[in-house]
C-alpha cells in the first residue's frame, strides 16, 4: 500500500472528511440480532466507570440528526447519543444489526425492519417501529431542515406493521437499500415525545436518543461532555461514566493531544498518524480501506473537461506517487484500481490510467491547435490536504505546454456549494464506501445525488444499475466489472488517495470500534484497569 | 570620526582637583547602514528577479524538500520546496509580490488617509466628526479578521489582498495627518495665509500639507513593517497571494507540513521576514529620529 514510515504533519481529517463520501454496508442484512454489536475487549481488562476523551475531527453545527449531512464527521456526536440501526463490518461488509435485528427484501422494492424488543430512548420511552416512521418521515417532510440523504430520496411509503416492525416501500427497486440506510442519518432514531415536547429548535440542543450516553453539557467548537445512559439497551454498557468529544480539525495536534495524554482516542483517514502514532507507543488497532478515493472531480459540463481528450490529457500527464512522496511522504495509498484487492469486484487487469507525459503532452498540444487549450481551475478547501495535492497537480502541470492552472482555496462551506451548483472545473470531492453502494452510485451515476460532475455515461449507469439491482455476488460483480471499464474510459475524476480509516488509541483505553467511514461506537469504549 | 569635547563641571562634592574631560563620541550608525543595506539587497533583487539566473519560482527544478546547500547551483543553494520549487527562487520573487503589495497598500493608505486627514483637521466640525467616527470604526475591527473576511467575500487575490493592506493603514495615517493638520492650522504663517485671502484649498495643500508629510514620511518604514507581517498571516492562512505565485506568507504556510523533516521551508522566508521587519524599523527610527532633529534644530 506504499504507507511508509511517517514523520510529517498532515493536515488531512479536515480535508478528507469535507470530501469523503459516506460508507455502505454488505448486504447480510438480518444477521445474527444476539452478536455483540462492538467489539468487545475483554471484561478483566476494562473497568467501569471514569472520563475519557475522543477527538472527532470537527464539531457538528448542532446534535439534530435530520441536520447530519455525514455520517463521517457526525458519527462521533450521532452514535454516542443516539446509536445505530446497522453497522457493519469493514472488513467483510456484513452487516451487524444493533437497534434493528434485520432488515430485509424478497423483491428489492419492500423492505421490512425488524426491531429490537426492549430498547428505550434515555427519557424513558419506547424506541419502536412508530419512532423509526417518525424519523424518517420527518427527515423528507419538510419539518426540519434535513439534509438531503439518497436513501430518503429513494423511500415511497413507510408503514408500522407492528411495535417491532416496519416496512418501507421504495419508489424503484433497489437490492442494496440497506448500504444507503446505513449510510446516513437515517440510522439515528429520535425519541418522538421528546420531539413533541420540546421542538425541533430545542430538540437540536437537547436530543433524546438510545445510545450509550446522553448530553450533559455543550460549548460549540469546544468539549461536548455526555453522560452515562442508564436506560442504555445493553446491559452493563457502557464502560465509561463521562465522554468528552473535543474536536480538533489538525490531525497532528489531534494525535500530539493523545500522546501527551490529554485526550485517549481519535482516528485518522489516511494511515500515517497512525503509523507515527504506533511508533510512539499508541494502539491502532484497526485499519480498513475503502473501495473508490479521496477525488479531484472533473466537471464534464464545462469546458474544457467536456472533452474527454482534457480529462485524460491531465490524469495522463500526472505522477501520483511524486504526488504522494510531496503532500503525504509517501504515506498515503494511490489508486491504481477502483476496487481494493479485498473487495469482490476487483480486477487487476483494470488499473486506472497512469503518469504517460509524451502521451498527455500530444494530447494538451491536440486541443490548443483546434483552439481548445487546457485552461482550468481546481476548487479545494483551505488548509486541507486537498489543497496541497491541488498545488502538488498545479506544480506538475506547470512543466506541460498548453495547460494553465490555477487553485482557488475556499472554506467548506463554499467549496459545497460550488460542488452542488456545478461552478467548478475541477474540484476536489470523493466517492468512496465500503461497498460501491451508495456512494460511488450517488457519486457517478447520472441520476445520482451526489453527481457533481455532471456525468452521463450510459456505461456507468448501466454497470451500477446491474450492481444495485441485484443481490447475487455474481451479477453483481459483473455489472461492477463493466462499470469499472467505463469509468477507466470516461475518466470522470482523478483518484487522489484512498481513504484508510484507523483509530488511534492512548495506552490506557481499549474497546472503541470503528465502522464506515470512521464511525466510532462507544459502547465498549473504557480505561484499562 | 568626529569628536566633540564637551565642557566639564565639577560633580556636587567632587574633590577638587584635575578637572575630568567628558567625552562624547558621535557613533557610526552601522544599524542604520546594515538596514538601508539589507532593504536595498532586497529591492534590488525584487526589481531584477526577472534577469537574474533564477528558475521559475512556479516550476519544479529538482527533487522535494532538497536541504539548503546540498548543491551549489543558484536554483538550489537554498534547497526545494514540497513541490520541488527552488526556495531561493521563490523567496526573491516572493519579495517582489510583497513588497509591491505592500508599498502599493501603504501609497493608497498614505493619500487617502491624508486626505480624510487634512480634511479633518483643517475643516473641522462635521467634517472631523465624520472623519473621525469613520477611523473609529475601521479601529474597531480586528485588523486580522478584517482582512480575512475581505479574503474570504472576494476571491483571493493580489488586488484584493492591496486593498485589504490599504484599509488598515487608512486610520493610522489620517490620524496622524488629522493631528499633524490641527497643529500646523494655529502656525502664524497659515493665519498670515488667511490673511491675506488666501482660499482654503491652497492653504490646505500649499501651506499645512507640505508640512505636515515629513510625519507621515518618518512613519512609512514602520507601516510596511506591519504589513508584511500582515500579508504574512494572510497567506499563512491561505487567504494571500493564490498559488503559484511566491510570497512570503504563503511559503511559511506550504512549509508548514514539513516542518519536522524540512524545517528551512519555512526558516528561511521567515528569517528573511524577520530581516526585513527588523531593517524596515530600524530604518523608520532611525529617519524618524534625524528628520526631528532636523525639525528642531532647522
Amino acid at each position: 500500500m506504499g504507507r511508509k514510515r511517517m514523520r510529517v504533519r498532515v493536515r488531512l481529517r479536515l480535508g478528507a472528511l469535507a470530501l469523503a463520501a459516506l460508507a455502505g454496508v454488505l448486504p447480510a442484512c438480518g444477521g445474527s440480532s444476539d452478536e455483540a454489536p462492538g467489539t468487545a475487549p475483554s471484561a478483566a481488562t476494562v473497568r467501569l466507570g471514569g472520563a475519557a476523551t475522543y477527538i472527532p475531527s470537527g464539531d457538528v453545527r448542532n446534535l439534530e440528526p435530520a441536520a447530519q449531512g455525514s455520517v463521517t464527521s457526525s458519527g462521533p456526536y450521532m452514535n454516542a447519543i443516539f446509536d445505530a440501526l446497522f453497522t457493519v463490518e469493514p472488513k467483510t461488509g456484513n452487516v451487524r444489526p444493533r437497534i434493528a435485528t434485520s432488515f430485509t427484501t424478497t423483491d428489492g422494492r419492500t423492505w421490512t425492519l425488524k426491531l429490537r424488543d426492549g430498547v428505550k430512548f434515555s427519557d424513558g420511552t419506547a424506541l419502536d417501529a412508530e419512532a423509526v416512521r417518525f424519523s424518517w418521515e420527518r427527515l423528507r417532510n419538510g419539518e426540519v431542515q434535513a439534509v438531503a440523504s439518497d436513501a430518503v430520496r429513494q423511500m415511497d411509503t413507510i408503514t408500522v406493521v407492528d411495535p417491532l416492525t416496519l416496512t418501507v416501500t421504495l419508489k424503484a427497486p433497489n437490492w442494496q437499500f440497506q448500504h444507503a440506510v446505513q449510510d446516513s442519518s437515517t440510522i439515528w432514531i429520535v425519541s418522538p415525545t421528546a420531539v413533541r415536547t420540546q421542538g425541533n429548535d430545542d430538540f437540536a440542543q437537547h436530543p433524546v436518543g438510545a445510545g450509550p450516553f446522553t448530553l450533559k453539557s455543550r460549548t460549540p467548537n469546544s468539549d461536548t461532555v455526555l453522560a452515562r445512559n442508564p436506560n442504555y439497551w445493553q446491559t452493563g454498557l457502557p464502560k465509561l461514566d463521562t465522554l468528552i468529544l473535543r474536536p480538533n480539525p489538525d490531525g497532528q495536534q489531534a494525535l500530539d493531544t493523545v500522546l501527551s495524554g490529554g485526550a485517549q482516542a481519535m482516528y485518522d483517514g489516511v494511515g500515517q498518524l497512525a503509523t507515527q502514532g504506533k511508533d510512539a507507543g499508541l494502539s491502532a488497532p484497526q485499519d480498513y480501506g475503502m473501495q473508490g478515493g479521496v477525488t479531484f472531480l472533473f466537471n464534464q459540463a464545462k469546458a474544457p473537461f467536456d472533452d474527454v481528450r482534457a480529462r485524460q490529457a491531465v490524469v495522463l500527464a500526472l505522477d501520483l506517487d511524486e504526488i504522494n512522496q510531496q503532500v503525504f511522504e509517501g504515506g498515503a495509498e494511490i489508486p491504481k484500481t477502483l476496487f481494493s484487492p479485498d473487495s469482490p469486484f476487483y480486477d487487476a487487469s483494470l488499473t486506472l490510467p497512469v503518469n504517460q507525459p509524451e502521451q498527455a503532452q500530444a494530447l494538451f498540444d491536440e486541443l490548443a491547435a483546434e483552439g481548445r487549450p487546457v485552461s482550468f481551475t481546481i476548487n479545494t478547501t483551505s488548509g486541507s490536504a486537498s489543497a496541497s495535492y491541488a498545488k502538488a497537480i498545479q506544480t506538475q502541470l506547470s512543466t506541460y505546454d498548453n495547460v494553465t492552472v490555477e487553485v482557488a482555496q475556499t472554506d467548506v462551506p463554499t467549496h459545497s456549494a460550488g460542488l452542488r451548483n456545478h461552478t467548478f472545473q475541477l474540484a476536489s470531492s470523493g466517492a468512496q464506501s465500503v461497498d460501491p453502494e451508495p456512494a460511488l452510485y450517488a457519486a457517478l451515476h447520472s441520476t445520482g445525488s451526489n453527481n457533481y460532475g455532471s456525468i452521463k455515461d450510459s456505461a456507468i449507469d448501466r454497470g451500477l444499475d446491474a450492481g444495485r439491482a441485484s443481490s447475487d455476488e455474481a451479477t453483481r460483480r459483473a455489472g461492477y466489472l463493466a462499470f469499472q471499464k467505463a469509468v477507466i474510459a470516461n475518466v470522470p475524476a482523478i483518484w487522489a488517495w484512498r481513504y484508510h480509516p484507523v483509530g488511534i488509541l492512548a495506552t490506557n483505553v481499549t474497546g472503541l470500534h470503528f465502522y464506515g467511514p470512521s464511525s466510532p461506537l462507544f459502547e465498549n469504549f473504557g480505561l484499562v484497569e | 570620526m568626529s569628536t566633540d569635547v564637551l565642557p566639564t563641571t565639577r560633580p556636587a562634592g567632587a574633590s577638587a582637583g584635575k578637572p575630568r574631560t567628558y567625552t562624547l563620541r558621535a557613533r557610526r550608525p552601522y544599524g542604520l547602514w546594515i538596514a538601508s543595506a539589507w532593504v536595498l539587497l532586497l529591492v534590488g533583487c525584487a526589481v531584477a528577479a526577472d534577469v537574474l539566473p533564477l528558475a521559475d519560482p512556479a516550476k519544479p527544478v529538482g527533487r522535494a524538500r532538497q536541504v539548503p546547500f546540498h548543491s551549489l547551483a543558484p536554483d538550489q543553494i537554498l534547497g526545494t520546496d514540497t513541490y520541488g520549487r527552488s526556495v531561493l527562487s521563490r523567496v526573491i520573487f516572493g519579495a517582489r509580490t510583497d513588497l509591491l503589495v505592500t508599498l502599493c497598500a501603504c501609497a493608497f493608505g498614505a493619500v487617502l488617509g491624508c486626505l480624510l486627514g487634512l480634511l479633518a483637521g483643517f475643516v473641522k466640525g462635521w467634517a472631523d466628526r465624520a472623519v473621525s467616527f469613520l477611523i473609529d470604526t475601521l479601529l474597531a475591527l480586528p485588523p486580522i479578521i478584517l482582512l480575512i473576511a475581505i479574503a474570504t467575500i472576494l476571491r483571493p487575490s493580489t488586488w484584493t489582498l492591496t486593498f485589504g493592506l490599504t484599509l488598515l493603514t487608512v486610520p493610522a495615517f489620517a490620524r496622524l495627518e488629522r493631528g499633524a493638520a490641527l497643529s500646523w492650522a494655529e502656525r502664524p504663517f497659515v493665519l498670515a495665509a488667511r490673511s491675506y485671502g488666501a482660499s482654503g484649498l491652497r492653504i490646505a495643500f500649499r501651506q499645512i500639507l507640505p508640512n505636515s508629510l515629513l510625519t507621515v514620511i518618518t512613519f512609512v518604514p514602520t507601516v510596511i513593517a506591519g504589513l508584511i507581517v500582515a500579508e504574512g498571516s494572510l497567506g499563512f492562512l491561505g487567504l494571500g497571494i493564490p498559488p503559484p505565485a511566491a510570497s512570503w506568507g504563503t511559503m511559511i504556510a506550504d512549509g508548514r507540513a514539513s516542518l519536522r523533516i524540512a524545517p528551512h521551508e519555512v526558516l528561511v522566508p521567515a528569517a528573511v521576514v524577520f530581516l526585513t521587519v527588523l531593517a524596515l524599523n530600524t530604518l523608520g527610527e532611525k529617519v524618524r529620529d534625524r528628520l526631528e532633529i532636523r525639525s528642531r534644530t532647522g
